[in-house]
């Protein structure tokens, strides 16, 4: 595929930024840095397994169907969201709040931590779309 | 107004995005692309941002600093993908006590077809279908 906008590095830097939606289980590549990916046209659950951590990576993962996303660490326990850094996964999974969640994970400067932001326009003013951690 | 901001297509391309304030209601064009708006000067005036048409690439962000609220509005209407919903006709930074320091960002999909919504702020946002 398109590697545009891992070679701009970052969604702003491309005017499109590079949309991928996945309606199956996805282990996301390097190759896929700046990428946003969607649910667009799943019928189940997917879950998203992110790559090894690296200096660098970002990444954004956007629910249009309304079917659980799931975004998970490879390594595990190096997700830095809402008060703890020690996340494995992060999930839009809670009913009538799964279309319109917006998640934006990016690698911390070390390459040690994935830093993890809620994009979501939701009605709930400190969640948006309710993320649940693991 | 400069299009520094609207040359470069993003907000990251350039160090400093281009940023407008407006003071009444605004039909954000295209030629806007990339710009952040904000209600400086508004006071608790409200103001409806209207998005232009629909086309790949387009990205706006919008900043409460007064204490008015701000609509962001699809001219189309029903192709806005926000909260539970994919085809929602507005999203709005309207809520007391939570306008200032509101921000919300509006970015066409890849196709062209829906604006997709979201925000960089823990302020309550509210969707209209």
């Amino acid at each position: 595929m398109a590697t545009t906008g891992a070679t701009l590095g970052s969604f702003g830097d491309s005017p499109i930024p590079l949309e991928v939606a996945q309606t199956a289980n996805y282990q996301v590549l390097v190759t896929d840095n700046g990428t946003l990916f969607t649910n667009t046209g799943a019928g189940a659950a997917v879950v998203f397994t992110l790559p090894a951590l690296a200096a660098g990576l970002v990444f954004e993962f956007l629910v249009t169907a309304a079917q659980s996303v799931t975004i998970a660490s490879t390594a595990g326990t190096d997700m830095v969201f809402q008060g703890n850094a020690g996340r494995s996964s992060l999930a839009f999974s809670t009913a009538s709040e799964k279309i319109g969640g917006r998640l934006r994970v990016q690698a911390n400067a070390a390459g040690t931590k994935w830093l993890c932001s809620n994009l979501s326009a939701g009605a709930n003013a400190a969640s948006g779309n309710r993320v649940t951690a693991a | 107004m400069s299009t520094t901001g609207a040359t470069l297509g993003s907000f990251m391309a350039s160090p400093i995005p281009l940023a407008v304030s407006k003071t009444a209601n605004y039909v954000v064009t295209a030629a806007d692309n990339g710009t952040v708006f904000d209600n400086s000067g508004a006071s608790t005036t409200a103001i409806v941002f209207t998005l232009p048409t629909l086309a790949a690439g387009l990205f706006y962000e919008f900043q409460g600093i007064d204490n008015g609220s701000i609509t962001i509005a699809s001219a189309l209407g029903s192709d806005m993908v926000t909260f539970n919903d994919v085809g929602a006709n507005s999203i709005a930074s309207s809520t007391s006590s939570e306008k200032i320091g509101s921000r919300l960002f509006v970015r066409s999909n890849a196709a062209g077809t829906k604006w997709y919504c979201g925000r960089r702020s823990s302020t309550t946002v509210t969707v209209a279908t």
